[in-house]
């Protein structure tokens, strides 16, 4: 397995496991005010901290193992197998995010709206990853 | 300028004509009303599936003319090939950061003034944005060669 598939599998696992907290403490608070949460600031911003330093942490550990896949340029495979990833999650996210304007448009609840729009670009990240992951194994 | 080139100007064209028209609609709206109004379904719709619509016109359109000027036996339009294929994926990857770019400035304006007709209208903005960048990127990969 080389550098970039075991990135992939690292991003995955931490958007999914960061993803799920962070979607746990919302439903949790909009359950106990009875009504969907507003964005809670500091929430997002811990959030994207804790994405961030579980992010270098793992391409650190992932480097050390193996410093001299770390150092490589993409090769063109990798290059095509990137592109194929973002385009497909990009279509994913228009998708979904439309998806999320037409229920905007049913119930108007400008806070559903905001939740659904985030989890939509964290799924569309997510998909990507494992898209990559696919296409790596699939030997594309 | 291949087929694709020519369709995908077209239909970055319509994408942008159709936004502006939409805006156009919302602003007058908003105009009468005083405040922003809260979009309906009908007019978002009509919009997603005018878009659509005109994107395939576009296409159709310009195969029948090149159909007409083809010689017999020459096929009127350019067969997908790989190279369409790669500069396709390349332009939809980078296309995909223009409009989560854009969905992220929604969110964040969001944040500040707490208005969902405003995110509404932002996020919605960035996917058009997202698709008239997309077509623009294949027709400058196109015209990069690579």
């Amino acid at each position: 397995m080389g550098f970039q598939e075991k990135m992939a599998w690292a991003m995955m696992i931490i958007l999914i496991v960061t993803g799920a907290a962070y979607y746990n403490l919302v439903f949790q608070t909009s359950a106990a005010i009875g009504a969907t949460a507003p964005p809670i600031l500091p929430l997002m911003i811990g959030y994207v901290v804790f994405l961030v330093v579980l992010s270098i942490i793992a391409s650190i550990g992932i480097a050390i193992t193996k410093p001299s896949e770390a150092n490589a340029a993409l090769d063109e495979r990798d290059q095509l197998i990137q592109f194929k990833g973002e385009a497909w999650s990009g279509r994913a996210m228009g998708f979904l995010v439309l998806c999320a304007l037409l229920d905007f448009g049913v119930n108007g609840d400008g806070n559903r709206l905001f939740h659904a729009i985030f989890a939509s670009l964290i799924i569309s990240q997510i998909a990507e990853y494992g898209l990559q992951i696919l296409f790596y194994r699939r030997g594309s | 300028m291949s087929f694709w080139e020519k369709g995908y100007l077209a239909t970055a064209g319509a994408v942008a004509l159709a936004a502006s028209f939409y805006a156009y609609i919302i602003w007058q709206r908003s105009i009468q009303l005083g405040e922003l109004v809260s979009p309906d379904m009908v007019s978002f719709v009509t919009y997603v599936v005018v878009v659509v619509v005109l994107s395939g016109i576009a296409f159709i359109v310009i195969a029948s003319r090149l159909a007409i000027k083809a010689e017999p036996g020459d096929p009127a339009y350019d067969k997908y090939d790989e190279r369409d294929k790669l500069v396709g994926q390349m332009s939809s990857g980078q296309a995909s950061h223009v409009t989560s770019f854009g969905v992220y400035m929604a969110l964040l304006g969001f944040i500040v003034h707490g208005d969902g007709n405003v995110l509404f209208y932002s996020s919605l903005a960035a996917l058009a944005a997202g698709e008239v960048s997309l077509c623009l990127l294949r027709v400058f990969h196109y015209n990069r060669a690579i």
